[in-house]
C-alpha cells in the first residue's frame, strides 16, 4: 500500500486571532484542527441552534469545504517561489462582509451558520518567516443570551454533526437553499461566500497554502473522493499541473517554461515526461497523474538533486524515497531524500 | 459543435501562462502624490501669501502714517468728500456705457455663440482624439516619457489578453458562459492575490476594462401581443425657437401594449442656437407634443433619439398606450398646426424569405470581422489584422489552437485571401492556411467604400420579421443620405449588446445586398435596450448605390436567416 498522499508534509501551524484571544490552528496528517477549542463539536452544534461560532471553527469548516475546491489550485501558489498574499485590509474587508452576512443568513440545512457580531478585532499582523500572516478576524462573540437547548436536543444535534462529519464534511456553503443573505458591497457578491472563505484560508500563509492545495489535488487524483467526477474538470486539472511543473522544469532543465506541453494521466504509472523539438525549439513532454501535484509538487520536493521528482515510493516526513528521472525520456532512478531547514536533499541513490 | 474541453484547456492554458507573464511584471504600487511636486506648490503658495501679507502691511502703514501726521486732518477729510462724491456720476457714466456697448454687440452675441458653440464641439473632437492617443501612446514610449499620472498595473494587459480570449470562446460556443465568467474572474483573483493588480480585485470589486456587470436575471415578463407596424409617410412643418423645422412620420410601431412612431427632423444648418449648458430647444420641444385620437383619448409623446447639426431622428412612445382599434391621432407639434396621424394603413406586402444558417458560430465571428477589415483603408487594415488588441489574426491564431476552426476553415482561409489582397502578411500560426477566394460581396465592399453618392430620401418599410432564433423584428423606416442609410429597427427577444473582452460579441448580424449586386455591412449606430426590446439605429456601410431599385435586407442568427426585400421607393424630405 503506498503511503497516504500527507505522509511527506510535517506538521504546520497558523495563528489566528480568536475574540480577545490568540489561538493557532494545527494541520497534520491531512487534517486541519482547532486545538484550542477543546469541545469544537459541541460549539458547532451551539452555532447551529443559534448560538455563536468562532473565527477558529469557522477557519476549520470552510477548509472541509474548499478540500475539492478547483479554485483553490487556480488561485494557490505555482512554486515556492510564488508568494500568495492577502493584503491585511482586504481581510478586514472580507471579516466585516463575512459579519454582515452572517446577521442575516439562516441555514436549516447546515450545522454552521455565520452568525457572529459585528466589532472585530484591531488589524495586526503576525508574519514570521513567511509562513503564517492574519489580520483581524472577528472578535469571538460574547455568548448568545438564548437559552441553552435541552440535553437531549442537543445530543441529538451532536449526533447529527457526527454523523455529517463522517459523511463526508460538516456542512457545505452551496445547500444553503432558502437562505436569506445580505447583499455585500458588489453585484452577484451575495453567492460569493466561497469567495471570502477562499481569501480567509490563503490568509493563512503559504505552508497551509501548498497543504491546501494538495488537499484539494488529492481529493480529485485517482484515490481521491471526486476521482470519479475528475474528466469533467480535466481543463482545470490540466491547467493545474502545467502551471506547477513549468516552473520545476524550468528549474530542472532550463527550458522555457511556456514550451512545456502537460497532459492530464490517468493511466496506471507515473506516466511519461519526453523533450522533442518544434521549430527550433527545445519542447517538453508531459503526461503525469493529478496525484504528482499532492505527493510531490505541495511537500516541496518537484526538483531535488537536479532530478525531476515523478513519484513517491515512500514517505513518512522528514524524509521519504522517490522515483526521480535525471533527464527527460529516461527511466526513473530511486532517491532517498530528507528534509533539512525547510529544504530537501538527496541521501542516497 | 466545437471540442468545449479542448477549447477550455487552451483558455487555462494560456491563463497559465499569462499569469507567468505578469509574475515577471512589477508589483502593483498604490497612486501616491508626487512628493516633490506638491512640495514645489507649497512652498510657492507659501511665498505669495508672505507676498501678499508684505503689500497689505505696507499699505496699511502708509494709511496710518497719513492720518497721524498733525495738520494734514483737514485736507483729508476734503479729499474724503470727493471721494464720497465720485461713484454717483461714474455709475451713471457707467451704465451708459454699458447699455451702448449692449446695443453695438447684440448682432455679434448669436455668431459669437455659434462661435464658441463650434469651439467647443472642436474641443471634443481633439479630447476624443487625444483619448485614443494616449491611450495607445503609453505602450510605445519609455517610462521616463510616459506622464505622471495614473496608469494601470502593467498586468491589467495579461487579464485583458485572458478576457479577451474567453470571450471570443464564449461567443463562438465552444466555452460557457459560466466556464468564461469563472477563468476571467479566477485570474483576476490569483494576480490580486499575487499583488499584480489592484488587491480590491480579489473582492470581486473594481474594473478590469473587459468584464462587463453581469446583470440580474430580469423579472419582467416579455410583451405579450404581436408586433405589428403600420407605414405612416406624414410630412409636416413645425418651428423651434424661430427656426422651420421639416417633420416626418415614418412607421407607427406597436409591440404588446407600447405604440411608437419614427420621426425625422430636418432643419438648415447651423440655425437652431444652442446653449450647451441647457437641454437642446429641439429635445424639449419635441418631448412637449400632445396628441389626440380619433375617441378623444389624450396622448403625451415621450421622444428618445437624437441627432446633429440639420438632422434628429428619433421615436415618439405614447402615453398612454393607446387601445386598438383606433383610426387616427391628431399631433401638436412644436409651433405647427395638427397633424393627422393615420393608424390603420396597411403594410406593403414585402417579400420575406427565411433559410436555414449553416455556418458555424466561428465561421460567421470570422468572417463578420473580416467583412469589416475589407472596408478598412490599408492603413487601417495592418492595426486591424495583427497591432490592435484584440486583432483579427490573434483572434483567429487562438480559434485555431483551441480546435475551434481547421486550417481548412472557410472563414480561416477567407481571413488570409483578405489578409493577402491588403498587403499584410499573417503571422507563424496561420502561415501554413491556404488563401480562399474573397466573396464577391466582400469585393464590392471594398470596391465601394469610399463612395458619397448615395439617394437621399426616406422609406417606411413597416416590416415585421418572422421569429428567428429568439427574437423578432420590426423594421421601421429605412433614411439614406449622401454618404450614409440608416435604418430604425424594433426587437423584441433581443440580446443584451456586448463588447466582452473588447471583441464585438452579437448574435444576430445584420447585412443587406442591392439588387445590382453590392453588399453592404449594418453596424448598430445608437441602441436601446431593457428586458430583451430593443431600439437599433442600424448603419449601412458604405452608402446606399443611387441606382439600387430593391434592397434585401438580411438578418441571420445561429441557425435562421431572414431576408426582406425592399422596393427602394424613396421620398424626399425637404
Amino acid at each position: 500500500m503506498s503511503a497516504p498522499w500527507w505522509a511527506a508534509f510535517g506538521p504546520a501551524e497558523a495563528p489566528l486571532s480568536c475574540g480577545d484571544a490568540k489561538h493557532r490552528l494545527h494541520w497534520a496528517d491531512g487534517k486541519l484542527h482547532a486545538p484550542d477549542h477543546a469541545d469544537a463539536e459541541g460549539e458547532l452544534v451551539l452555532a447551529a441552534l443559534g448560538g455563536d461560532t468562532s473565527p477558529c471553527l469557522d477557519v476549520v469548516s470552510a477548509w472541509s469545504r474548499h478540500s475539492d475546491d478547483l479554485t483553490v489550485l487556480a488561485a494557490g501558489p505555482r512554486s515556492h517561489t510564488d508568494a500568495v498574499t492577502i493584503p491585511a485590509a482586504v481581510l478586514d474587508e472580507v471579516n466585516e462582509l463575512s459579519d454582515s452576512a452572517g446577521q442575516g443568513q439562516h441555514s436549516s440545512s447546515s450545522l454552521v451558520a455565520y452568525r457572529r457580531r459585528s466589532g472585530h478585532a484591531s488589524s495586526g499582523t503576525v508574519s514570521v518567516g513567511g509562513t503564517v500572516s492574519h489580520h483581524g478576524l472577528p472578535r469571538r462573540a460574547v455568548p448568545s443570551p438564548r437559552p441553552v437547548p435541552p440535553k437531549a436536543l442537543r445530543q441529538a444535534a451532536v449526533r447529527r454533526a457526527k454523523l455529517r462529519a463522517r459523511s463526508g464534511g460538516w456542512t457545505g456553503y452551496r445547500p444553503l437553499h432558502g437562505a436569506r443573505m445580505l447583499p455585500f458591497g458588489w453585484p452577484g457578491a451575495e453567492t460569493d461566500q466561497a469567495r471570502l472563505e477562499l481569501i480567509r484560508l490563503l490568509a493563512l500563509g503559504a505552508p497551509l497554502q501548498f497543504r491546501l492545495c494538495a488537499a484539494v489535488a488529492h481529493t480529485w487524483s485517482a484515490d481521491g473522493e471526486r476521482a470519479s467526477r475528475a474528466e469533467q474538470a480535466r481543463p482545470a486539472l490540466t491547467a493545474a499541473l502545467a502551471g506547477r511543473l513549468a516552473p520545476a522544469a524550468s528549474q530542472w532543465l532550463g527550458i522555457d517554461p511556456d514550451e512545456v506541453e502537460v497532459a492530464f494521466c490517468d493511466g496506471p504509472g507515473w506516466g511519461e515526461i519526453t523533450r522533442t523539438t518544434v521549430d527550433g525549439n527545445a519542447r517538453l513532454l508531459a503526461g503525469l497523474p493529478v496525484a504528482w501535484l499532492a505527493k510531490v509538487w505541495a511537500p516541496g520536493f518537484a526538483v531535488v538533486g537536479s532530478h525531476l521528482v515523478v513519484d513517491v515510493l515512500r514517505a513518512d516526513w522528514p524524509q521519504a524515497s522517490v522515483l526521480a528521472l535525471r533527464s527527460p525520456g529516461q527511466d526513473p532512478v530511486q532517491l532517498d531524500i530528507w528534509q533539512e531547514q525547510g529544504h530537501w536533499i538527496v541521501t542516497s541513490r | 459543435m466545437p471540442d468545449r474541453e479542448r477549447a477550455e484547456t487552451y483558455l487555462r492554458l494560456q491563463a497559465e501562462a499569462e499569469l507567468r507573464r505578469a509574475l515577471a511584471m512589477p508589483e502593483y504600487k498604490p497612486p501616491r502624490d508626487h512628493r516633490a511636486s506638491r512640495g514645489i506648490f507649497l512652498s510657492g503658495q507659501a511665498r505669495r501669501m508672505r507676498r501678499r501679507r508684505a503689500s497689505v502691511d505696507r499699505v496699511m502703514r502708509q494709511q496710518a502714517g497719513r492720518q497721524g501726521r498733525p495738520g494734514q486732518g483737514g485736507s483729508a477729510n476734503q479729499l474724503e468728500r470727493q471721494a464720497r462724491s465720485l461713484p454717483a456720476p461714474l455709475q451713471r457714466a457707467a451704465t451708459s456705457s454699458l447699455a451702448l456697448a449692449l446695443s453695438a454687440a447684440g448682432p455679434l452675441t448669436r455668431p459669437l455663440r455659434e462661435a464658441a458653440n463650434q469651439v467647443g464641439d472642436l474641443l471634443g473632437q481633439i479630447r476624443h482624439t487625444a483619448w485614443h492617443f494616449r491611450r495607445r501612446l503609453p505602450r510605445r514610449l519609455p517610462g521616463r516619457f510616459r506622464g505622471r499620472r495614473y496608469a494601470p498595473p502593467q498586468a491589467h494587459s495579461c487579464a485583458e489578453r485572458v478576457g479577451e480570449l474567453a470571450a471570443v470562446l464564449a461567443a463562438v460556443g465552444a466555452i460557457s458562459e459560466q466556464t468564461e465568467a469563472d477563468v476571467v474572474a479566477g485570474f483576476a483573483f490569483a494576480l490580486a492575490a499575487r499583488s499584480r493588480i489592484e488587491p480590491d480585485l480579489l473582492l470581486g470589486k473594481g474594473w478590469l476594462g473587459h468584464r462587463p456587470m453581469r446583470r440580474q436575471a430580469s423579472t419582467h415578463s416579455p410583451p405579450s401581443g404581436q408586433l405589428r407596424a403600420y407605414p405612416v409617410g406624414v410630412f409636416a412643418t413645425g418651428q423651434v425657437k424661430g427656426v422651420p423645422i421639416q417633420f416626418y412620420f415614418g412607421v407607427l410601431m406597436y409591440d404588446g401594449g407600447s405604440v411608437r412612431v419614427t420621426i425625422q427632423a430636418k432643419f438648415p444648418p447651423k440655425s437652431l442656437e444652442r446653449d450647451h449648458s441647457q437641454p437642446d430647444p429641439l429635445f424639449i420641444a419635441l418631448n412637449d407634443i400632445r396628441a389626440v385620437d380619433d375617441r378623444g383619448g389624450t396622448y403625451h409623446a415621450d421622444f428618445s433619439g437624437g441627432g446633429g447639426d440639420g438632422h434628429w431622428d428619433g421615436r415618439l412612445d405614447l402615453t398612454p398606450a393607446p387601445p386598438a382599434g383606433l383610426r387616427w391621432l391628431d399631433l401638436t407639434l412644436p409651433g405647427a398646426s395638427v397633424v393627422r396621424i393615420p393608424m390603420d394603413t396597411p403594410a406593403a406586402d414585402l417579400r420575406i424569405t427565411t433559410e436555414p444558417v449553416t455556418a458555424t458560430a466561428a465561421d460567421r465571428l470570422l468572417d463578420a470581422h473580416t467583412a469589416q477589415l475589407m472596408l478598412a483603408s490599408a492603413t487601417d487594415a495592418a492595426p486591424m489584422l495583427a497591432d490592435d488588441t484584440p486583432n483579427l489574426f490573434g483572434m483567429a491564431a487562438d480559434l485555431l489552437a483551441a480546435g475551434v476552426v481547421t486550417t481548412a476553415s472557410g472563414s480561416l482561409r477567407r481571413l488570409v485571401a483578405a489578409a493577402a489582397h491588403l498587403g499584410v502578411r499573417p503571422p507563424i500560426a496561420l502561415a501554413a492556411i491556404e488563401p480562399g477566394s474573397l466573396p464577391a460581396d466582400w469585393l464590392s465592399l471594398r470596391a465601394r467604400a469610399e463612395r458619397e453618392d448615395g439617394p437621399t430620401g426616406i422609406i417606411a418599410v413597416a416590416a415585421v420579421l418572422p421569429e428567428a432564433d429568439g427574437a423578432q423584428c420590426l423594421i421601421g423606416e429605412l433614411a439614406s443620405d449622401a454618404d450614409s442609410a440608416t435604418m430604425q429597427v424594433h426587437a423584441r427577444g433581443w440580446p443584451e449588446p456586448q463588447h466582452r473582452g473588447g471583441v464585438r460579441v452579437e448574435k444576430f448580424e445584420w447585412t443587406a445586398r442591392d439588387d445590382l449586386g453590392g453588399s453592404y455591412l449594418l453596424g448598430t449606430g445608437g441602441w436601446s435596450y431593457s428586458d430583451g426590446e430593443a431600439d437599433l439605429d442600424l448603419h449601412f456601410t458604405p452608402a446606399l448605390d443611387p441606382g439600387a431599385r430593391s434592397l434585401d435586407i438580411i438578418l441571420t442568427g445561429a441557425t435562421t436567416r431572414v431576408t426582406v426585400t425592399v422596393p427602394l421607393d424613396w421620398r424626399e424630405v425637404a
